[in-house]
């Protein structure tokens, strides 16, 4: 039997207290662990809301959310916090990195977020893992002495560094011009085939999204196509 | 620890923010101690003029016109007290004597110590501007201004009649030294021999009182009162501090108006913390939003800010004893009376110091909780969205 890695039931979000606006209508999704999944829809569509309520940054109004069997619905702020840090790795449009620091030092914050010490195998890992996404040359540079496409593999590669289950990205390549789309969304793929790293993109560039393994597509809050493209 | 590397980036990153504030913080630290010294300075100088030398602590007979045996096993009695009580000095005194110079009398305060004891309180030796202490029951010191009312120096004679016996006692001292206490009153009445002398003048064996110094000058009352407990009915035991009511609330209101100066440029401090942290929160809110995002706790969100009101307050505090330190000498080395010496002899005290040193700190940190919490609250989805 396939493993779910995500699994949503009957979502629904409403946001204001006097005058509601309900945005995700009841969204019923379930997706297996390995797999690389896009949900594309216009901007408004409610997509953004749903990858934060599956990144447990926002909670639902009404339903249930499961990341690999558990309900964290039953999670307090702090075991949130380490679920995130854990089993779930970010990638946003913007807010890439912390500008105080350097690529290589953005790399392993996650991992230092919740230990004292840096042992010699994740500093490996992080080298490895900047060798992966072609950094080498600036590792040692603050963020925003980095283009646009080194801050994005910069960011990605610290999705990775405490080994994620899953990892969501919005939009990572909205900021980005042809080229650098194509060699963000190339290592994706690369990640995904080698770790088995389980992976939810929002974005709304077609040529991306066709080739995922699976096309999900939002509109006015509630799933409008479902394709398996494979 | 990453929260402490995080908020010692986030300072570094707006080093000319972080410089203005920390700067503030030292010149109230450097306020601090020099407030506090000028404090310390003028009290220390009040007290030493009024009580530095007389007797803090004075036992007298019960009907305190009477004269008292006081041999030294009430003495050591006493001194057993308190270890507190750092000298005791025996005297005999008599305040209607006068000197008769043939056309004119002088009226004297005629008074019978026994020097080594005395001199713990009254350093009648380091305050002899000539000649030197009475050797025999015959010589006597004067004070500067009664010498030269008399027109007497060391060597000469002196008359002094005590007319309360009858016939009024009389005898003939020759002055072996002059001393200058830097009080009129001192100076003009004082006539001091030494306690036998004294003795047998007066004619009796009795001393009219003991007088005592104690470590611990704001300490009087309590050791007093202890010792009229242990002595009984039979003495009467009187303190400095009931007959200088008027001194103590000018001290008193002093250290107040001191506190409030103080008080007011902690409130400037923590003022001046505050606001610049809650703007850093607002221009760190992304990068909060993020490290909230990877995990990050509300905790540690709000720990780099309470590290951050720290190493602030650290800071501040560094420079600003250095400053105040700066301060205090300096008005020691330009605020001179005519003569070159100090107008106030400023005392920096350590424990002065580190104290202020360490409300800086606590003042920063406590400062920083605004900011902290406002950072704890912060949340991921808002920062995103407004991104």
């Amino acid at each position: 039997m396939v493993e779910i890695a995500l699994k949503l039931e009957n979502i629904r979000k409403t946001y204001g207290t006097t005058i509601k606006t309900e945005v995700l209508h009841g969204i019923n999704l379930s997706i297996e662990a390995k797999s690389f999944v896009s949900i594309v829809g216009q901007s408004g569509s409610g997509k953004s809301t749903l990858l934060n309520i599956i990144g447990t940054l926002d909670r639902p109004s009404e339903g249930k959310v499961e990341i690999f069997g558990k309900d964290v619905a039953s999670l307090k702020k702090r075991d949130l916090a380490k679920l995130r840090n854990t089993s779930i790795g970010f990638v946003f449009q913007h807010h890439y990195l912390l500008p105080e620091f350097t690529a290589y030092e953005n790399i392993v914050m996650p991992y230092r977020i919740t230990h004292r010490q840096l042992p010699k195998s994740v500093q490996e890992h992080a080298n490895d893992l900047i060798k992966f996404v072609g950094l080498e040359a600036v590792k040692d540079n603050l963020a925003n002495e980095m283009s646009g496409g080194q801050q994005q593999r910069t960011a990605i590669a610290r999705a990775l560094i405490n080994r994620p289950k899953i990892i969501l990205a919005d939009e990572p390549t909205g900021a980005l011009d042809t080229d650098s789309t194509e060699q963000v969304y190339k290592l994706l793929r690369d990640i995904n085939r080698r770790f088995g790293t389980t992976f939810i993109v929002i974005t709304h560039d077609k040529k991306v999204a066709e080739r995922t393994d699976r096309m999900i597509e939002i509109r006015d809050g509630a799933i409008t196509l479902d394709l398996e493209m494979h | 620890m990453f929260t402490l590397n995080v908020a010692v980036r986030f300072l570094l990153k707006s080093r000319l923010q972080t410089f203005f504030i920390a700067s503030g913080i030292a010149i109230g630290v450097g306020v601090l101690v020099f407030v506090g010294a000028l404090i310390t300075g003028l009290q220390e100088d009040l007290i030493d003029t009024t009580i530095g030398n007389s007797a803090h602590i004075t036992v007298l007979d019960e009907k305190r016109n009477e004269r008292f045996e006081a041999d030294e096993t009430l003495l050591a009695n006493i001194i057993s007290t308190d270890e507190r009580i750092i000298a005791a000095s025996r005297v005999i005194e008599s305040g209607s004597a006068f000197i008769d110079s043939g056309d004119t009398t002088d009226p004297v305060l005629f008074r019978g110590v026994i020097f080594d004891d005395a001199n713990a309180i009254y350093q009648f030796d380091e305050k002899l501007v000539d000649g030197n202490l009475p050797s025999s029951n015959d010589e006597v010191i004067i004070g500067v201004t009664l010498a030269s009312f008399l027109e007497v120096s060391v060597g000469d004679p002196i008359d002094v009649t005590v007319p309360s016996g009858f016939p009024p006692a009389n005898e003939t001292y020759t002055v072996s030294g002059i001393f200058d206490f830097g009080s009129a009153q001192v100076n003009t009445r004082w006539v001091v021999a030494s306690l036998t002398a004294g003795q047998s003048l007066l004619e009796t064996h009795g001393v009219d009182a003991i007088e005592f110094q104690v470590s611990d000058v704001f300490m009087s009352d309590a050791i007093a009162s202890a010792l009229q407990t242990k002595l009984g009915d039979n003495y009467r035991v009187e303190e400095w501090q009931q007959s200088n009511q008027e001194l103590l609330s000018g001290l008193e209101g002093q250290s107040i108006s001191g506190i409030m100066i103080q008080a007011f440029v902690l409130v400037s401090v923590v003022l001046g913390i505050a606001s610049v942290l809650a703007i850093s929160v607002m221009q760190k809110s992304s990068q909060l939003g993020i490290l909230k995002a990877m995990g990050a706790t509300d905790q540690q969100s709000s720990l780099i800010f309470l590290f951050q009101g720290i190493i602030l307050g650290l800071l501040g505090a560094v420079f600003g004893v250095i400053i105040g330190i700066a301060l205090s000498t300096g008005f020691t080395m330009f605020a001179l009376n005519p003569d070159g010496t100090p107008i106030l002899e400023i005392i920096v005290r350590i424990e002065m110091v580190i104290f202020s040193a360490f409300i800086a700190v606590l003042a920063s940190m406590i400062a920083s909780l605004i900011p902290a919490r406002r950072s704890a609250r912060l949340s991921v989805i808002e920062v995103i969205r407004n991104g």
